[in-house]
């Protein structure tokens, strides 16, 4: 079973063959731990790194229990696509682990903070795409910090 | 051979589901971009973030491509952009702010052509059609692809693509900042109407004086996901300050660096974080330097830049 979900992979399988393994990735889980080990295996391979721990987690998400059923009465040509793009999509899934940082002190904003305001917008693409309106923060509050 | 076309065209589907969610919005947003860069108009919006709120009053004079901003509310102050300049107003303390924008000529992440890379930290998808301040708008969703940066939900008239509101979100889905036109009529801008209305005489001048310039021995020693470095300058900040500023952006969120020697301060140093609307404030002391990042982005990524500020000395 496994050498055809990688002759699969490999684009070697013909035509029936082919439907046949798709139809097996529908229905039967161990081949879809095989696909999904196969491509984290190339993945890795071609990164030079690592990246089967960090990818477990998105691998095991329940997405895949829940997806699968559903696409199992979907055509071939969807399902191709589906398993095909699944790897991207895993892919996106991995999000850098956001690194816990000391709790700042909560202070005022600087009594410069309007030089940094205006510094900083003339850089930002945000002032692009809305105009000017985004300088408002700029001027903003010119009194109070006197 | 027929299993590689079956194959070829899974990838190729493959690669459309990875784009689908965009091509209509995309367009949208390269909708917007062109309006704000083409569009003549005058209008008065709302900006909005917590408790409070300051109504404001927006004029672009399109074939001089200038705009003038005028807070209505309190002190009136304003802000002049040219193509080579944006001036700063302060009649409170009699002052003008001059940034010069050579340097952001050539500003990377400004070309529409580079809508497209938002894509890669944003689900853009379209949102409803609502109706604001007369115009029939359409929605233009952001939604983050991590907690790293903020979203965006956006309404741009539907014939001209003008931004008529735009709010920042933040995780857990509550507005943190609001601009919202409540009137706007489009065209029939003259060249007086973008001059400044405050008689700046005898009032002082704080030139920034930006050059692109590389600082030396300053580096991250981690990068944020997404945001790349677009801009290194030496520069001045308020009346005569030297500083280094290093912009990084993911194509829509921007946040800098600056960097000041701390002889050169007039005031003490007060560690931590602030906040101004979705801008965060985060300054540190770093090799006898006050390191100060503002960005339009959530405080754990302003301080995680701020924190991998370091300075090596060159060999």
């Amino acid at each position: 079973m496994k050498d055809r979900i990688s002759a699969l992979m490999d684009g070697e399988l013909g035509d029936g063959e082919a439907g046949d393994s798709i139809g097996l990735l529908a229905s039967d889980a161990q081949a879809r731990d095989a696909w999904r080990t196969y491509h984290l295996i190339g993945d890795a391979m071609r990164e030079g790194r690592s990246v089967v721990a960090q990818r477990r987690p998105a691998a095991n998400a329940p997405r895949w229990r829940v997806a699968l059923p559903a696409m199992a009465v979907a055509a071939a040509v969807t399902l191709v696509s589906w398993v095909a793009f699944a790897p991207v999509q895993q892919n996106q899934l991995v999000q850098p682990a956001p690194i816990a940082e000391a709790k700042p002190a909560i202070v005022p904003p600087p009594r410069a903070a309007n030089d940094y305001l205006l510094a900083h917008q003339t850089f930002s693409p945000r002032v692009a795409l809305q105009g000017m309106t985004a300088y408002v923060r700029t001027v903003s509050d010119e009194e109070p910090r006197r | 051979m027929i299993s590689g076309r079956v194959l070829a065209l899974a990838a190729a589907l493959g690669a459309g589901a990875a784009q689908a969610q965009s091509p209509e919005s995309l367009g949208w947003l390269r909708k917007m971009y062109d309006a704000s860069q083409k569009l003549s108009y005058s209008g008065t919006f709302v900006y909005q973030q917590g408790a409070r709120s300051e109504t404001s009053r927006i004029t672009r004079y399109g074939a001089g491509d200038i705009e003038r901003l005028e807070v209505l509310d309190g002190m009136p102050r304003e802000i002049v952009r040219t193509r080579d300049t944006v001036r700063c107003y302060l009649p409170n303390s009699k002052v003008v702010k001059v940034e010069n924008r050579a340097a952001d000529r050539t500003f990377p992440a400004l070309l529409p052509e580079k809508v497209g890379e938002l894509a890669r930290h944003y689900d853009i998808s379209l949102g409803e059609a609502r109706r604001i301040a007369g115009f029939d708008c359409q929605a233009i969703l952001l939604k983050p692809k991590d907690n790293l940066r903020y979203g965006y939900r956006l309404y741009a008239d539907a014939s001209s693509g003008m931004l008529l509101k735009a709010m920042t979100v933040d995780a857990s889905g509550d507005t943190i900042e609001q601009f919202s036109f409540t009137q706007l009529s489009i065209g029939n801008v003259t060249r007086d109407m973008v001059r400044s209305r405050l008689a700046a005489e005898g009032w002082r001048v704080d030139k920034a004086e930006a050059s692109p310039a590389h600082l030396t021995g300053w580096s991250l020693s981690a990068e944020l996901p997404g945001f790349r470095k677009i801009m290194e300058l030496k520069r001045r900040l308020g009346e005569s300050r030297q500083a280094g500023q290093v912009v990084y952006s993911d194509g829509l969120a921007a946040v800098s660096v600056f960097i000041e020697p701390l002889d050169a301060r007039h005031e003490a140093v007060r560690p931590g974080l602030a906040s101004v609307g979705a801008i965060h404030i985060y300054t540190r002391e770093v090799a006898n330097h006050v390191v100060t990042v503002v960005g339009e982005a959530p405080a754990a990524s302003v301080q995680r830049i701020a924190n991998a500020v370091e300075y090596r000395r060159p060999q």
